[in-house]
This record gives C-alpha cells, sequence and structure tokens, in this order.
C-alpha cells in the first residue's frame, strides 16, 4: 500500500469493500461513471467536493504562482496569497456548479439539486491535484495542458453520471455552465469581483499584475529598473 | 537541419514514438504496465525501488530549481546576496591597444563549483595560447546560478555537491557526476520555460554584464561579444543574448560545442549562432527532440525563421561524440586525420573568432545584365589608360580632387578601412596617382550599422536567379559600410570621389599611407569633365566635338576627339544610351557637359553625359502661387514626355515676382533632392511595365548651387542617396554623383527612363543652426540617417539581400530616415535645458524662427507620412532589424508597417506627399524633368510612374 503508484492497486482491489477518499478519487481520475453515479454514498464526506477543489485550488495556485514571484510579493504574503486563491478557486467553482445545475434545468431539464452537483464536478476536479507539477520548468506548462483536458473529460463523465446526460448534454451542459457563469461576473457579478480584486492586492501588499502582456510590462521595466543600478 | 543525424537514429526514433503511442492508446496497457513492473520488482528488487526514489528526488528537485530565479527577482534575498565571483579573464591580454572582442565562456551543465570542468579549463587554455592578445576569455562564471553562486559554496547542499564534485573529478563516470548534471538540467530547463526563462535569463546576463565590467569590458563602446557555450551553456547563452545585447548594445554572437537549447530563444538578436556538433553526440541530439520549437513544423519559430535567414550556421564535428572520453573537448580520442578532438575544436572556435573560417562559397550566378556590361572594355576602370594625360587639359577639370578605385581586401588581410588605387590627387600629391593606398571611413556612428554577414537561403537563391548581392563578404564578421561599400560587387570596380575633408596620412604617422574620409565615398564615373558640343560623327564610335570658351560663351574652343562606345544592351535587348544623331538633337545647342577618361589615342572616351540645358542656372521657367506650383509639381511636370527633352521649373506657393524668387538662390546653398524615375516603354517595353502601371523608383539626394568653372555660370550639381535593392544591373545602394547613377551611358538612367528631380530649398532644413558653439544642419543630419540606412540596405542587415515589400521598400525607408532626421534635429536644439533654448532664442532671433517652420513642418510631415496616427514602431526603434525579410516571413505585421505608412508605398506618391508639405511650408523647389536623353532612340518612349 505505501507503493509509489499512491492509492491505486489495493483501491481498485477493494472498491467494493465500501469507497474511502482515495478510491473515489482514483475512480475521478479514471473516468469511471461508477464513482461519479456513487458519489452520494460518500456519506462521511458531504464536502468532498469542497475539499478536492480546495486541494486542487491550492495545488493550482502553487504552479501559478511565478506570477507572484513577478510581482514581487513577500514570503508571508505569499503563502496567504496562496491561500485566498484556493479560497476564491472554490468560491469560483460553487458559483460554476450553481450556474451548471440551473442550466441543467432550464436548458436540459434536468432537475439536480445543488449539493450533487458540487460534490460529483467537485471530485471532478481531482485531476487538478496534479497541477503542482505545473511547477516543473519547461515540462509544466504542457503537463498543465493536459490536465486541462483531463478535468475537462472528467466533468464530463461526472455530468453525464449524474444527470443522465449523453457526452453532448454533458459537454454543453458544462460550457454553457461557465458561459453563464461569465456573463455573471462581468455584470450583477461585478461589485463581488471587484472586492475580490481588492482583497488580492490587500493580502499580496502590491497591485498584482496577472495579465502575459503586463506582466511582460512589469519585467521589462525591472530590467531598465536594473540597468540604471548598473550604471550609477 | 537534420542533415548531418543520421538516418539510422531517424528511423529508431520514429519507432520508438509509434511504439510509445501504441502502448498509450491500446486498452488494457495499464494492466500490462502493472504486470511488468511488479515482474521487473521481482527481478531487479531494490535497483528498481532506488531509481524510482532518484526520479522522485529529480523531480523535487526540478521543482525547486526556479525558485532561485524567482526569488532573486521577487527580492527576497535582499540585498545580502551579491554576485561575489565575477569571473576573470583567462589568459593576459594587449594592454596598448584596445580589445577586438570579449569571448564569454560558459560550461556545460557538469559545472558544480566556479571553475569549469578540467577539460573546459583545459580548451581555455589551448583557445587563449591560439588567439590573438586582443580577443580576451572571460572564465569562472556559473551558469547555472543567478546570483553566479556555486553550488559548492554557501548553500545547504554545499558538502553534498562537494563531495559528488570531489568522486566526479577522480572517475568522470561516477554516478553523483550524473546528479550534478541532472541538477543543472533543471537549470537549462528553467532557461527554456516560457514563464521562468524571463527572468532567469534576465538574471543571467546581470552575472554576465557585470563580469564583463569587471573585467575591463569598455562600455558603451560595443566592442563585440561572442557567447561561448557547452552543452547547457548554449541554452544559457542564448537564453541571456538579447538582454544582454540591449545593456551593452554591441553585437553578440554564440558559439554552441554541442549545445542543448530550445527553439524559442531570440536567435535573430544574435550577430550569428555558430553549432558545432558531433556525429556521435546523443545528448545534443536531444535538443531538436525535446523542444517542439525546433521541429521543421514549427515553421514560424524562432529558430527556423533564423535559420532560413542564414543565422545559423551548422558545422559538423566529425565522429566525435559529446561528453569524455570521445566528447568535444576530448584531449586524447584522435580522428581520423590525426587530430584530437580538442584540436579540431580549438582550431574550429580559433578560425571562427579570428574570421578565418569561411563558408562555402555562393552558387553561380545566372548572367545578369552587371556581367553582360563587363564587355564594353571602354567602361571598366584601367588605372594606365584611366590617368593618361587629357587632349588638353586647360579645357577640362577633374570631376573631384581625390577620385579612386575602392579594392577590398582579401578576408586574410582585412584591417581598417579598404584599399584606395589613386586615379586623381590633388596637385600636391600628384605622385600618388597610381598607387594603393589605405583608406579609412571615420563614421562611430555607423558602429551600429557594423555587421556579420551570412547569406540567408533566400539570398542564396536570389543570387543564383542572377541578382547581384555582396557575395565576396559572405562569411566575413562585422563588416564595415565602407567594406560593404568596396565589396558588393565580385569585381573590384568601384569608382568614388572622396568627399572633403580628406586628412592625409603620411607613411610617418602610420604604418602605410593612407587617406581618411569622415562621410561616404560617392560612387562616381569618369575622372574629368569637359562642356562640348558635337560636330559631326566621324565614323567608328568617335565624334568630332568642340570645347566651349567661357570668355566667349560660346563654343568657339579647340576642336577635341570623343568617343562614345556603344553600350551593351541589356538582359531585355534594351541599349542603355545611344549615340545616334546626337549632333542633330535640340539639346546639342547648349552643349553637353562629358565625364569620362582619356582613350590613350589622343581622345576622350564619353563615359557619361549631362545636357547643360538641364543643370545650368538660371531655370527655363519659374511659377508662383500656391495653385499653379502644386499644379505644375502634381501634374504638369508629368505631362509633357517627348524623348529626349529636359525642362527645369521653378516653383513656390508664395507669391513672388520670378526675379525676387531667383535671387534668393545663391552659390553655396545646398538642397534638398527628391527623384523618381519612371519606366521604359514603347517598342521594346520592358517587363516590369507590360501591365500599364509602372511604380517607380525613389530616392533622396543632395544638390548644391555651384560656380561651374568650365562654363563660367551658376550650376547645380546633384548627388543621389540611393536606398536601393539589391538588383541585377549592380546599382550598389549609397551616395551615388548625377555622372553614375544618371548619366552613366551604361548603366546609368539618362537614356531610358523619364526622370523628375526635384532640389527643394528650405532654409528651415537646408540651412543650419548653431547652437553652444557647435553647427548642425538638418540636411546633414539627414545624410548620416541615410549613410547608416544605405548600408544596411547593402548588406540586408547581414543576409546578404534586401527585399522590396509593402513596409521596407526605397521610399518607405528613405522617408523613416527624414522623419528621424527631424525628430532628432528637434530634440538635439530644443533639448533638457529650456532656460538655454530661451536664451539661444533671444540671442538668434533669425534662427528661433527657422526653428519654429522647421517644428511646423515636422508636424505635418507626421500626419502626411502617418496618417493613422500610429507611429511605426520600427521608425522609433534604431536598428530594428526588418530588412533582408521577405513577405512571407511576417505577412500580417509587414503589410500593416506598410498600410500605416501608405502614402510613402507609391514612390511618385511619396514624392509629391514630401514636396508639397514643403512648397507649403514657404520651400522653392527647382523641378528637373529628363525624357530619355542623348542621341536618337525611337525603341522606347517613356512611361510616367503612377500616383494616385
Amino acid at each position: 500500500m505505501t507503493d509509489f503508484w499512491g492509492v491505486e492497486l489495493l483501491a481498485v482491489a477493494s472498491q467494493d469493500a465500501g469507497l474511502g477518499l482515495g478510491d473515489a478519487i482514483w475512480g475521478a481520475l479514471r473516468l469511471d461513471v461508477e464513482i461519479f453515479q456513487r458519489v452520494e454514498e460518500f456519506a462521511p464526506d458531504r464536502r468532498l467536493g469542497i475539499l478536492v477543489t480546495l486541494l486542487a485550488g491550492l495545488s493550482r495556485g502553487i504552479a501559478q504562482a511565478f506570477i507572484l514571484f513577478i510581482n514581487r510579493v513577500q514570503p508571508l504574503r505569499f503563502v496567504l496569497s496562496l491561500l485566498l486563491e484556493a479560497i476564491f478557486f472554490v468560491a469560483g467553482f460553487i458559483f460554476w456548479a450553481v450556474s451548471t445545475g440551473l442550466v441543467a434545468r432550464f436548458g436540459f431539464g434536468v432537475s439536480l439539486p445543488v449539493d450533487l452537483v458540487t460534490r460529483a464536478l467537485g471530485l471532478a476536479h481531482a485531476p487538478q491535484l496534479f497541477s503542482l507539477l505545473g511547477a516543473l520548468p519547461y515540462l509544466g506548462v504542457p503537463w498543465l495542458t493536459l490536465l486541462s483536458l483531463w478535468t475537462a473529460l472528467a466533468f464530463v463523465t461526472g455530468m453525464r453520471a449524474i444527470a443522465g446526460l449523453d457526452v453532448w448534454g454533458a459537454f454543453w451542459c458544462m460550457v454553457l455552465g461557465w458561459l453563464v457563469l461569465q456573463v455573471l461576473q462581468r455584470t450583477a457579478g461585478q461589485p463581488v469581483m471587484n472586492f475580490g480584486r481588492w482583497l488580492r492586492d490587500y493580502v499580496a501588499g502590491v497591485a498584482l499584475v496577472s495579465n502575459r502582456q503586463r506582466l511582460q510590462e512589469l519585467l521589462q521595466s525591472g530590467q531598465e529598473h536594473q540597468g540604471g543600478d548598473r550604471r550609477e | 537541419m537534420n542533415s548531418w543525424m543520421p538516418g539510422r537514429w531517424r528511423r529508431w526514433s520514429f519507432w520508438v514514438a509509434i511504439a510509445l503511442v501504441v502502448i498509450v492508446v491500446l486498452p488494457g496497457t495499464g494492466l500490462m504496465l502493472r504486470f511488468a513492473y511488479l515482474t521487473l520488482r521481482g527481478t531487479l528488487g531494490l535497483a528498481l525501488d532506488l531509481a524510482v526514489v532518484g526520479l522522485m528526488i529529480f523531480l523535487v528537485a526540478a521543482f525547486l530549481a526556479p525558485l532561485e530565479a524567482l526569488g532573486w527577482w521577487a527580492g527576497w534575498y535582499g540585498d545580502a546576496v551579491k554576485t561575489t565571483p565575477v569571473g576573470e579573464l583567462a589568459a593576459p591580454v594587449a594592454g596598448d591597444r584596445p580589445l577586438s572582442r570579449f569571448v564569454v565562456y560558459l560550461d556545460g551543465i557538469g559545472q558544480a563549483s566556479d571553475e569549469a570542468l578540467p577539460e573546459g579549463e583545459d580548451f581555455l587554455r589551448r583557445l587563449a595560447a591560439h588567439l590573438p592578445d586582443d580577443i580576451a576569455i572571460l572564465r569562472g562564471i556559473m551558469p547555472y546560478s543567478v546570483l553566479n553562486r556555486p553550488m559548492t559554496e554557501g548553500r545547504w547542499l554545499a558538502v553534498f555537491w562537494r563531495w559528488a564534485d570531489r568522486l566526479r573529478l577522480r572517475n568522470p563516470q561516477n554516478l553523483l557526476g550524473l546528479a550534478i548534471n541532472l541538477r543543472n538540467v533543471t537549470i537549462v530547463a528553467v532557461s527554456a520555460d516560457q514563464r521562468y526563462g524571463p527572468i532567469y535569463n534576465q538574471g543571467m546576463a546581470q552575472v554576465i554584464y557585470d563580469s564583463l565590467q569587471a573585467n575591463g569590458y569598455p562600455l558603451g563602446s560595443g566592442t563585440p561579444v561572442t557567447l561561448l557555450g557547452f552543452s547547457g551553456g548554449g541554452q544559457i547563452s542564448l537564453g541571456a543574448l538579447p538582454y544582454l545585447r540591449r545593456a551593452l548594445g554591441a553585437s553578440i554572437e554564440v558559439i554552441s560545442l554541442g549545445g542543448v537549447f530550445s527553439g524559442n530563444n531570440q536567435f535573430l538578436q544574435a550577430e550569428h549562432v555558430y553549432h558545432l556538433v558531433g556525429d556521435r553526440d546523443s545528448v545534443e541530439r536531444l535538443g531538436p527532440i525535446a523542444f517542439p520549437r525546433r521541429w521543421k513544423l514549427a515553421f514560424l519559430s524562432y529558430w527556423n525563421r533564423a535559420q532560413r535567414r542564414g543565422k545559423i550556421s551548422l558545422i559538423s564535428l566529425g565522429p566525435v561524440g559529446h561528453e569524455l572520453p570521445g566528447g568535444i573537448l576530448d584531449a586524447e580520442a584522435q580522428l581520423p586525420d590525426g587530430r584530437t578532438h580538442m584540436q579540431q575544436t580549438v582550431d574550429l572556435v580559433v578560425e571562427i573568432l579570428t574570421g578565418q573560417r569561411l563558408p562555402a562559397p555562393p552558387p553561380r550566378q545566372q548572367v545578369n545584365n552587371y556581367e553582360r556590361y563587363q564587355a564594353n572594355d571602354w567602361h571598366q576602370l584601367a588605372c594606365a589608360r584611366d590617368t593618361q594625360a587629357l587632349p588638353n587639359p586647360h579645357y577640362f577639370r577633374p570631376l573631384a580632387a581625390w577620385l579612386g578605385r575602392l579594392i577590398l581586401p582579401t578576408a586574410p588581410e582585412r584591417a581598417a578601412g579598404v584599399q584606395f588605387e589613386v586615379f586623381t590627387a590633388p596637385p600636391a600629391w600628384a605622385d600618388w596617382v597610381g598607387r594603393r593606398l589605405r583608406l579609412i571611413w571615420q563614421a562611430p556612428l555607423l558602429q551600429s550599422v557594423t555587421m556579420d554577414v551570412h547569406f540567408s537561403g533566400e539570398t542564396a537563391y536570389s543570387l543564383r536567379q542572377g541578382v547581384v548581392h555582396p557575395a565576396r563578404l559572405h562569411g566575413w564578421r562585422q563588416v564595415t559600410p565602407l567594406e560593404s561599400l568596396a565589396g558588393s560587387r565580385s569585381r573590384d570596380d568601384q569608382l568614388v570621389a572622396l568627399p572633403e575633408p580628406v586628412e592625409i596620412l603620411t607613411a610617418g604617422e602610420s604604418e602605410e599611407p593612407g587617406l581618411v574620409i569622415v562621410s561616404e565615398p560617392i560612387q562616381t564615373t569618369g575622372v574629368a569633365l569637359a562642356l562640348v558640343q558635337f560636330q559631326a560623327a566621324l565614323g567608328n564610335e568617335t565624334w568630332q566635338a568642340r570645347h566651349f570658351d567661357p570668355v566667349a560663351r560660346e563654343f568657339l574652343g579647340p576642336e577635341v576627339v570623343l568617343r562614345l562606345p556603344e553600350p551593351v544592351a541589356n538582359g531585355e535587348g534594351i541599349l542603355p544610351a545611344t549615340a545616334r544623331r546626337l549632333d542633330q538633337m535640340p539639346l546639342n545647342a547648349l552643349g553637353w557637359y562629358v565625364s569620362g577618361v582619356p582613350d590613350g589615342l589622343g581622345g576622350f572616351v564619353v563615359q557619361s553625359l549631362a545636357p547643360r540645358a538641364l543643370l545650368r542656372w538660371p531655370p527655363q521657367q519659374v511659377i508662383t502661387g500656391q495653385r499653379a506650383a502644386w499644379r505644375y509639381v502634381k501634374r504638369e511636370a508629368w505631362q509633357q514626355t517627348t524623348p529626349g527633352t529636359v525642362s527645369s521649373v521653378l516653383v513656390s506657393e508664395r507669391r513672388l515676382s520670378a526675379a525676387a524668387l531667383l535671387s534668393e538662390w545663391q552659390v553655396g546653398d545646398r538642397l534638398l533632392v527628391v527623384h523618381v524615375y519612371g519606366g521604359i516603354g514603347g517598342e521594346q517595353r520592358e517587363r516590369a511595365a507590360q501591365a500599364g502601371l509602372f511604380f517607380g523608383h525613389f530616392a533622396y539626394g543632395v544638390a548644391e548651387v555651384i560656380h561651374e568653372p568650365l562654363a563660367n555660370e551658376l550650376s547645380l550639381a546633384i548627388r543621389y542617396q540611393q536606398v536601393y535593392a539589391h538588383n541585377v544591373d549592380g546599382i550598389i545602394a549609397g551616395m551615388q554623383a548625377w555622372w553614375r547613377y544618371m548619366g552613366d551611358r551604361q548603366v546609368g538612367w539618362l537614356g531610358t527612363r523619364p526622370v523628375a528631380d526635384i532640389l527643394i530649398r528650405f532654409p528651415p532644413f537646408t540651412g543650419s543652426y548653431t547652437l553652444g558653439g557647435e553647427t548642425r544642419s538638418p540636411l546633414t543630419g539627414f545624410g548620416r540617417q541615410l549613410e547608416a540606412m544605405m548600408a544596411r540596405y547593402r548588406v540586408g542587415d547581414g543576409t546578404g539581400a534586401t527585399f522590396v515589400g509593402p513596409a521596407n521598400n526605397c521610399a518607405q525607408d528613405s522617408n523613416q530616415a527624414l522623419y528621424d532626421t527631424i525628430q532628432r534635429v528637434l530634440a538635439a536644439v530644443q533639448g533638457p535645458d529650456p532656460a538655454g533654448l530661451q536664451a539661444w532664442e533671444q540671442c538668434e532671433p533669425e534662427q528661433a524662427q527657422r526653428l519654429q517652420a522647421l517644428l511646423r513642418l515636422e508636424r505635418s510631415l507626421r500626419r502626411q507620412l502617418l496618417p493613422l496616427g500610429s507611429v511605426r514602431a520600427d521608425w522609433q526603434v534604431e536598428n530594428d532589424s526588418m530588412l533582408g525579410i521577405s513577405l512571407e516571413d511576417r505577412p500580417l505585421r509587414n503589410l500593416a508597417r506598410g498600410l500605416v505608412s501608405w502614402r510613402t508605398m507609391l514612390p511618385r506618391l511619396a514624392s509629391d506627399t514630401v514636396v508639397k508639405v514643403f512648397l507649403e511650408h514657404g520651400a522653392s523647389a527647382l523641378v528637373l524633368r529628363t525624357n530619355q536623353v542623348g542621341g536618337d532612340h525611337p525603341e522606347i518612349e517613356p512611361v510616367v510612374p503612377m500616383t494616385l
């Protein structure tokens, strides 16, 4: 069991003996429809979806920590920023789960309890637990792309399992849910987003820059600054 | 790029890839893998587990690898961390003269301390022994730490690394050595990473910069730098390159010894990249596989674009591996030719650094006009013939005080300047005629356009098609503007006049006598000038003519026999000039200026011809008033196209009397020339004009109102600053006298094309300003800008070819220089001292007024040349290497650049636009038009260049 393959060897063998967290994650990674269908059985793990998402958010935050470095965030604030980022990730996820639930209900006529959607879609975040490795130099970027694809497949599998939709139905449900969330963020959700941004900057101690163009500008200006130092 | 990769290897990697895909895709492979693992574990037991643990440690190490650079950037280490060891010179250098180059050695991934591996240090010692002492070698940089901190010191694992390093030095095969390699591989990955790379590479550039500075690199001198990277050092060199280049402002080249590097490094910013690889190098081969931007598929990646531009030389090392034993730096393994691997590497690097390594000569060309014209012996330079006594010296004058032929030294003989064979010299130096002197062009501002020349694939193709490219310069390093002028054609057949001032170095002052100039030599034709009228044809290409008598003001001077050799027709069968019925041409009444050389038989060879009616002052007609002046420039000037005619019309939008306007033009006035030519039509219509539309060509130039002693009257001396793309005629971008570019009977355009030269007199631009004891003239500054642009055109920014496209053509690039100049003059005059400027304005009200006019002109020009408002980025950035880029390279960006400045895309429209702006601001302009002037030539007719 302490094998380097992780939890899987025994988990596969003991699937019927009651499911633990490890089994659930392993099932999600394998895109196992049955695991998603039995998601309600994890009675003690009602917060399972949230937990997986939180860990995934933390992992993803570490992979993208270079943005904090470029912004010259100091160590303590750096750690706090990572935690905050993970919490935001979870918050974003919950909104998305709700909007996906709404799309399923009004778009596809499938009524799904929010709790169920949260658990299933949260579990589907399992591949993102490995986002951490996205911080690896050079290999990290393709790795993150791979994980995104993997996660998308897990979402589709999860939606299929809990809503009984076909593959395309599940796919569109996911995409539309995401679109609804985007629209909400840019309209009614603006104040919340602004608050989030303010909080992020407050914790980081600097006005965080995250888009590619601005990051490049920051790197450029830093170089000129150092060039200036050199001439002194 | 795979030419050196054995076919066996390619086939092998193909099957491995197929096998991997099959393993991943086939169902049930998971179970198979698991089964395989359990079986392997049963057999190999502990070893397999150790390998797995090793892999885990590697992943953790890789995960932590970017931290040092990121922490450095974020300032986590505070100021306490200083990049202490800054490297040192591998050998003492010349103390008495400036260093010509700095070489910075970056070792492979085996380096753990501030010393390279023993073989690396051995290599540097041998290299230093073989290089001249004006090349400095910098060693001791730790390329795998942005803090230049060795692994063996000041780290919590330092003890471990020291131990590993010791064991590995004792036995290169030791496994712990592998640990050092793997640790540094993670750093190479950081440098190649698109997220961490910019930070790491900046840090490395900073380390190299500090190191150069600490070891005597003269900052601001532009001394070129070579980054010499072994293995992973190749990636580190290429990563740091763009940042280092910006910080130093110098040209930087990279020599990679079996380098492993990614394809998204900024290869285009390198002066050149030499990539030395052995056939048995299995480590280097990882690069083209592991980095997708180096795959051929990624044809727009920097790597592939740089290859197409000829920026990369792949050099095979033969049967050589990577590391010891059998590697690039192995001092024992021998090659079939008896040298050791190490010796071969040292030889190659020395050849590169000293410019002895020349690439294979470019392919032979198709016959072009330039080669055809060689058949015209009378138009070739022959010092012995051309420097003979003139038939009647009193009626001739030399075209310039110093005239001579440029001679390109061979690569091994290169030194400062080129050779100059003297054809005419001032009387005091008459005994130097026929001698070869050294000619030096002192132009510190042109340092940035001194560049390595390596032909791109497209250049080689274009050369095969017959276009004249500077084939003799292919593979040369740091080609100066003077060398590119001397070496642009395959023969040393460029006659030039030296512009004043000419400083003379006598043999006592330097090793050999020489001449020093400060501006570009003027390409010209003929050594002497006379003013004559043709009397009668004598047959056999000779004519009876009579000199002009300046006292009697008529053609009553002595008779002279002139030889007008029939020129060789171009590839389309069109004669560049004819002498048919010259004596009966209307222009013969006022006579001709003839430029040429003695024929050695008592006559004079007319190599170039100019109608006096065109160049004499005052002009034939004066037009004033806003509408009339503009109507003439825009339309009427091009309506009269009778072959064999010329016109000279002075225009101004100001309502002045003709006499008042004429009186403004005085001897010594300098003028801006705007030149446009049209096409060749008629029975022998040229191919470029077949479609009925002809775009033409645009150029700027300078003219001066002079007193012409042969006619004892005012006249105009015109020369062009030709920003001219490579062509089949052998016309070289550069300063060209009227006698060469227009009047030359073999290569000039007077006889075949309709031409408009508009000479603009506008004191705010053509006059000068005195500021702080210094005299500045926008027109002179403009000339300097064009000199740089023309030098870039001659070598195509190092690619050997300048291709014409929407973003780069004669009109666009000339106007870029105009725009730059005015900006610079304004910046220089207005300067950082507003109080000083105010005082100057009060002291010099006339100049201040002119400056205001210049400011207004700048605003109008900007509005006209850049109507869409956004200034082209490359018009602001100096030396942005855009030449030599064909449209396919960056199609959209190129097109967009062209469109932003659309008015300068069509030559005649560009000319109209610029002239109109000047006229609107009160300038006067002399419009000189010629229509296929010379002898009778009924086979051709003028084609007017199109405009909108």
